[in-house]
């Protein structure tokens, strides 16, 4: 094999070469900060609506908050029953804000992908743009050229 | 016994890689005793005592082989194809015309007239390889790959033309204290992608450390429609006091002053045969930050920050890990050192030489004639 050829055989999204140093908790770093790696809005705008709207979602999970009843005699056991009702009720609230989250995170994916279109349209308008510039430009002195003829 | 191994390229410059590695590739040719001449189509006015035309090559010598450098659709390579000598190829690669489509359809026309003419040649005789990408692309098209060999880099003159007046000036008119400054340098073409590097830094500036600036050097190459597209970009995202269009610089009129001034060097190009500049940013020991497309991981080899996904958000991310994090930033040098040595100009010069031998006892050439035959 050709000693140019250093194989990396890597499919991380980040490879980080760093004799001596354990890149593991960098690479964490990067991957924590970008979370979500296709969240990859360039409005900041948007960024931060997304966000927010991710921030939400992860706080829609409920934790189980039972008030003891005061009854005498049955009170431990009205108690344990509707501790149990409420957890019940909790774990399906739960499973729901876990659907969300999947379908919050496929919309931010989704919607990164439609970004990177509109800036792919953008970057045709510039080139367009420019490009009728020019044509208008070479039209004009066209034109001149053709008044400035004799007979014209 | 072959006396005479002459080179023959589209365009012979004066500041570019294909230039430089001719040029030295004649010297090496001539000081181990071999005549050689460099027949070009076209070449920069300073360098033409230096080079003769296409139509100055006298072929049918049969002690003669012909190396044509293959990079873009030209003349030089209709005239390898017609000579009857034993003809070898050193392949710089040729972009895929894709890029090339939306800014110049007649370039593009070229592009894919020289990607599609490449397997022409192996019909004719052996290859060299300018990396490990393009032996791949070579033996794809049915060549005998005899030899890697990589750029041979005049760092020193970089590194030196970085010490002179010119560079003291351009120092002081760029330097910045304080300010993080990410850098690319290579001409402002489609296929290096510079408006993800835009987008990228864009995204850096918002979320990590507003006082940053990005120096793109580098000419923008006869492409005013892409060029445009850049600017248009960098002032639509506000970014114009923070991005500099520096231009096109010489190793000798103080380029090293970037890399000098710079903490990050940035590729985010999606075709490269080589890309020298993640070298010579290695030189300066500059943290080099890539996406790992084509000719550039073979480059880096096992050194430097390698991406396989662009996105903002994770580029922008990871230039802050290597920011911020002194002892990763310095581990990441010591490796681009390593790296460096193996581009050591002698350890390339003895690759050519190498490839030289190789390719003189070569057993399998095709389509030369012999004397008398060709003319």
């Amino acid at each position: 094999m050709s000693p140019f050829i250093q194989p990396d055989d890597s499919n991380a999204i980040v490879t980080i070469h760093a004799p001596g140093v354990d890149v593991s908790s960098a690479v964490k770093r990067i991957t924590s900060r970008c979370e979500h790696s296709e969240f990859s809005i360039s409005n900041m705008v948007a960024r931060q609506q997304f966000a927010r709207l991710t921030g939400t979602v992860k706080e829609a999970r409920v934790s189980v908050e039972v008030t003891d009843l005061r009854v005498p005699l049955f009170n431990g056991l009205l108690n344990s029953i509707k501790r149990v009702f409420h957890e019940l009720v909790v774990t399906y609230v739960n499973q729901l804000a876990a659907r969300q989250e999947t379908v919050n995170l496929d919309v931010v994916t989704a919607l990164t992908n439609l970004e990177r279109e509109v800036q792919d349209g953008r970057l045709l308008i510039y080139e367009l743009t420019h490009r009728i510039e020019r044509l208008e430009a070479q039209a004009a002195r066209q034109t001149d050229m053709i008044l400035k003829e004799p007979g014209a | 016994m072959i006396k005479c191994i002459h080179q023959i390229v589209p365009h012979l410059g004066s500041g570019d890689a294909i230039g430089n590695q001719v040029r030295e590739f004649r010297r090496l040719l001539r000081g181990w005793g071999y005549e050689s001449e460099i027949f070009a189509n076209t070449w920069d006015p300073a360098l033409k005592t230096e080079v003769q035309g296409l139509e100055a090559y006298q072929p049918g010598r049969p002690e003669t082989i012909a190396m044509l450098h293959y990079a873009v659709c030209s003349p030089a390579n209709e005239l390898a194809c017609a000579i009857p000598d034993r003809l070898a190829v050193y392949y710089h690669n040729v972009t895929p015309p894709e890029f090339y489509h939306r800014y110049d359809p007649v370039f593009a026309a070229c592009l894919a007239e020289a990607r599609s003419g490449l397997k022409n040649f192996a019909t004719r005789g052996p290859a060299i390889a300018a990396s490990p990408h393009n032996a791949t692309e070579l033996e794809a098209n049915g060549f005998d790959v005899l030899a890697e060999v990589p750029y041979i880099l005049m760092l020193e003159r970089l590194h030196q033309g970085s010490k002179t007046a010119d560079a003291e000036q351009m120092r002081a008119k760029y330097a910045a204290a304080g300010t993080e400054t990410w850098l690319y340098v290579g001409r402002m073409v489609p296929n290096k992608r510079i408006e993800d590097v835009i987008l990228a830094f864009d995204f850096y500036r918002e979320t990590y450390n507003p006082d940053s600036r990005l120096f793109l050097v580098g000419s923008d190459s006869g492409l005013p429609a892409y060029d445009g597209v850049l600017r248009a970009l960098v002032a639509e995202r506000g970014l114009d006091r923070a991005v500099t269009f520096a231009g096109a610089h010489h190793p000798e009129s103080g380029l090293g002053v970037f890399f000098e001034l710079a903490d990050l060097y940035i590729c985010l190009s999606e075709h490269e045969g080589f890309c020298v500049p993640l070298v010579e940013a290695m030189s300066f020991d500059l943290p080099v930050m890539a996406y790992a497309s084509t000719g550039v991981p073979g480059t880096l080899g096992r050194s430097g920050v390698l991406l396989r996904r662009k996105t903002p958000a994770l580029v922008a991310a990871t230039a802050h890990e290597i920011h911020s994090d002194t002892r990763l930033r310095q581990a990441i040098v010591a490796g681009q050192r390593s790296r460096l040595d193996d581009f050591a100009p002698d350890l390339v010069r003895g690759r050519f030489r190498a490839a030289i031998d190789k390719l003189v006892a070569y057993p399998g050439w095709t389509g030369h004639s012999k004397v008398g035959e060709a003319q």
